[in-house]
């Protein structure tokens, strides 16, 4: 994969809850897992960058919260990434219903920036349209209003948290001078 | 010196502005304006009172409510609040984030 740093898209398939167990959920437990597993791939050993924030979707059919991540990273943190599709909790599993990847990376060079880059960290969770079209389990494309009560127990949930609960970087320091990468050769996960 | 985060990010120098970018080309979307933010505030603000009035809710009715103050406040512009729950808020940490990372991502 050798090339420009890119966005990709993990769809975990534990990070699905009811309402009632998204209150009980802790963002930074759920990315330190996360964090445990890509160091388990040998992310330690391979440099570079990598920049993720929790975001979801709400499905009103079944009630239930998709927890995702949006991030980007370098060629290096890609590759360990990639890794992720060979572990049952990242499998695109056709037949339990899944139609798309559960690790979605670009391929392609980034283009139309900024917004590639603005779809990593959301302000608006959305609910989508998920069902079966002919025996073919389908996600909608449109954005709705998560309905309510729903919509509440989502706020009062994100209103527990702070930016750096949400987000993790991986061979990255934030700061007054913006982002700037880890001088040391090793991945340094740091709390973001 | 305290340890620096996320939260410290500076608003990005004006080339890596996302705000001020064009619309995308693909999709003709632009960065919300603090004008939307703010209206989604309030009509966050508005659907949680609303809810609040039903008699079951799964959700602490005065934490909520309070929330909702919050919220309208945010939207009205009179007080700024720090919370992930406000789009005012996670618009302004958004434009930062963004264009931190707009930054890196060009800097290779």
């Amino acid at each position: 994969m050798a090339g420009s740093p890119n966005t990709f898209t993990i769809f975990p398939q534990n990070w699905v809850f009811t309402a009632e167990q998204l209150a009980s959920k802790n963002p930074r437990r759920l990315l330190k897992a996360f964090l445990s597993v890509l160091n388990r791939l040998g992310l330690r050993r391979a440099g570079g960058y990598l920049f993720v924030a929790i975001h979801g979707e709400f499905d009103e059919a079944t009630g239930l919260f998709h927890l995702h991540l949006h991030g980007v990273a370098d060629q290096q943190m890609l590759a360990i990434i990639d890794r992720l599709r060979k572990l049952p909790n990242f499998r695109c599993r056709r037949s339990k219903g899944d139609t798309k990847l559960r690790v979605r990376i670009g391929r392609k060079p980034l283009t139309n920036l900024p917004y590639p880059l603005t779809y990593i960290l959301q302000s608006y969770w959305p609910r989508r349209w998920r069902g079966t079209i002919e025996g073919v389990t389908r996600r909608g494309t449109v954005r709705h209003r998560i309905p309510e009560p729903f919509h509440t127990v989502l706020l009062l949930w994100l209103d527990r948290w702070s930016l750096t609960d949400i987000t993790l970087l991986v061979g990255l320091s934030a700061g007054p001078r913006g982002l700037e990468r880890a001088a040391s050769k090793l991945g340094k996960a740091k709390k973001s | 010196m305290g340890r620096h985060s996320i939260l410290d990010l500076p608003r990005p120098p004006r080339p890596y502005r996302v705000d001020l970018a064009p619309p995308c080309e693909r999709t003709g979307n632009r960065f919300e304006r603090v004008s939307e933010a703010r209206a989604e505030d309030l009509e966050r603000a508005a659907l949680i009172r609303k809810v609040c009035q039903e008699e079951d809710v799964p959700f602490v009715r005065v934490a909520a409510l309070a929330l909702a103050e919050k919220l309208k406040k945010s939207g009205l512009g009179t007080e700024e609040c720090e919370t992930l729950a406000s789009s005012v808020y996670m618009g302004r940490r958004r434009l930062n984030v963004s264009g931190a990372l707009w930054k890196l991502v060009n800097g290779r």
